[in-house]
């Protein structure tokens, strides 16, 4: 059974998404990599009492990097799929909260 | 901004101010980009992270302390403006009262206050110094003694020889943990002298008759009256080695040796020579012990007020002084204290006393060239740079002459100048040179001064002068 934790990792805020949410009503979450469209919206309609217009979602796959301490050892980085969720005009989620 | 204000003792005023929340959100959000430039935070370029992100990285605390730091001094700025404070040094912050609103306490430090008093009043005469003939021919036979020679013979030591020993004494019944080394110097020259107690008391009947090679020990308790009082009445074992004994021929006076001592033609000549620099010395001593005597009168008559923060200045010169003096010595301040065994705090409360005093004279001096309108003028600047340089030489160093024509030199050379009128002046008054027609319109500037503050920049030129 998947609860809407398991749906929603994690808020994303950077300086685009800060941008998004506050000019164009849009939030991004990191979400689990199984989750799709409609249950990213019913998680983030249950979580914060919000009407969802329209979810984006973007899979970052993972990337293979050096190892910091050893040059040539070579690492996978964790990929994580992303959705962006536009809300209805009006609606708010108070991205900071609990952040960080 | 509300300002409170409320004078404190010593030349101090107390401000209370009241900042605007809007003025401190706004140094918050200033203070919270100005930290996030110095970082890195995820997803964020610096310096362009939302207020809110910083602070839940950095903390509000932290970010209040920044901003506390530019807005108490911009505050403090605009509310001695406000307030038409005139302040003689920087002031200080003394408490957050209150955190929402903002509520400062400051402590700021007026220009400190000289009422000279009565000084016009003072009358020291002036007594001249004179050279007593007692003093005189103990001056020659001074000389006389120092033209001894000195030649080493092979016979028991007499009085007024010349001895060289080696002399180490310990004491007999030391206490526990008690050093009992007193004395171990090697190679030392003492004159044979019953009249004195150098190096070391009782050792004079020992040292007679001693030949070079004499070993002697003896035992010696010291004196219930000796100066230092742990040695009281205690009985300590000394050993001398006679290495050289040495006798002094004392020449009698003589043209010849006058002529021998410098540039002198005769005996006669030598003496007056010296006659003439013991009167010069005599003079000079009176002249400067009849200004200190004035200058300690003017000082004891004056009402001086100046906030704390100057005699802290001031102990700081002294203790750099000091710190200077020793590094000279190639001493170190804290070493210095080592042997002292004192703390810094000791050595400051030491000074202290000496510290009120020269503020009290700078600043009653600065107040003396004030209300006497003492004055320099450029051509005596030039005069007085030309004087300092000559003794110098043609080779006077470049960047000496440099540092003195430069505005901050002839800046501090003029308050040399106006330190020395105004120490001129106070010596005339006493001595009832001082025309008296001044006195009615320095009445009138001596209240004027009373009010105003821009007696400051004089006193503290003055101030730096003494320190010097």
């Amino acid at each position: 059974m998947t609860t809407i934790y398991d749906v929603l990792r994690r808020p994303l805020i950077t300086e685009k998404t800060s941008f998004q949410s506050s000019n164009l009503n849009q939030f991004t979450f990191e979400v689990g990599s199984s989750a799709n469209k409609q249950q990213i919206k019913e998680a983030v309609e249950a979580m914060f009492d919000v009407t969802v217009l329209r979810v984006n979602v973007i899979n970052r796959p993972s990337k293979v990097a050096r190892s910091l301490r050893n040059r040539r050892r070579q690492v996978r980085r964790g990929g994580y799929k992303k959705a962006i969720v536009t809300l209805k005009p009006g609606d708010n989620i108070d991205v900071f909260e609990g952040v960080l | 901004m509300k300002i409170e204000r409320q004078d404190l003792e010593n030349r101090q005023v107390e401000l209370q101010i009241e900042v605007d929340s809007d003025q401190l959100q706004a140094a918050m959000h200033s203070a919270a980009r100005r930290l996030s430039k110095g970082t890195k935070i995820p997803g964020f370029r610096p310096g362009k992270a939302p207020y809110e992100v910083i602070v839940g990285k950095f903390g509000e605390d932290v970010i209040f302390e920044e901003a506390l730091e530019r807005l108490s001094q911009e505050i403090y700025r605009d509310a001695l403006e406000e307030a038409k404070i005139e302040p003689y040094a920087r002031g200080s912050l003394e408490e957050v009262i209150r955190e929402d609103p903002l509520k400062l306490r400051y402590t700021v430090p007026l220009a400190p206050e000289v009422d000279l008093g009565a000084y016009r009043e003072i009358r020291i005469p002036f007594e001249d110094a004179e050279v007593t003939d007692e003093a005189f021919e103990e001056a020659i036979e001074e000389i006389r003694q120092r033209q001894a020679l000195i030649e080493p013979v092979d016979r028991p030591a007499e009085e007024t020889d010349l001895v060289i020993i080696d002399l180490s004494g310990e004491l007999l019944d030391p206490e526990e943990e008690e050093d009992t080394q007193l004395i171990d110097m090697k190679d030392i020259s003492v004159l044979v002298d019953p009249e004195t107690d150098v190096p070391t008391p009782g050792v004079m009947e020992h040292l007679l008759g001693l030949a070079a090679g004499d070993e002697k020990s003896y035992e010696y308790t010291f004196t219930d009256d000796h100066p230092n009082e742990d040695l009281r009445n205690r009985a300590a074992g000394f050993h001398i080695k006679c290495l050289e004994v040495k006798s002094r021929f004392v020449p009698e006076w003589s043209d010849e040796l006058a002529q021998n001592l410098g540039e002198f033609e005769s005996l006669l000549d030598l003496r007056a020579n010296l006659r003439e620099n013991l009167q010069k010395q005599a003079e000079m001593e009176a002249e400067n012990q009849h200004r200190d005597e004035i200058m300690q009168k003017i000082v004891e008559g004056a009402t001086v007020e100046y906030p704390p923060i100057v005699l802290q200045e001031e102990t700081e010169n002294l203790l750099q002084d000091l710190r200077m003096r020793l590094g000279n010595q190639n001493l170190a301040l804290e070493d210095y204290l080592n042997i002292e065994g004192k703390t810094e705090e000791d050595l400051r409360e030491e000074l202290e006393p000496e510290a009120i005093e020269r503020i009290k004279r700078g600043l009653v001096l600065g107040k003396i060239v004030d209300v006497e309108e003492l004055k320099v003028e450029d051509d005596e600047i030039d005069a007085e740079i030309k004087r300092l340089i000559e003794p110098l030489g043609a080779e006077a160093d470049k960047r000496l002459l440099e540092a003195f024509e430069s505005p901050a030199g002839r800046h501090r050379i003029a308050m040399d100048v106006l330190t020395d009128k105004a120490i001129r002046r106070i010596i005339a008054i006493a001595k009832g040179e001082a025309e008296e027609q001044d006195v009615s319109t320095i009445e009138v500037n001596g209240k004027e001064e009373n009010n105003g503050m821009d007696s400051a920049p004089e006193i503290s030129g003055a101030d730096d002068m003494e320190k010097e």
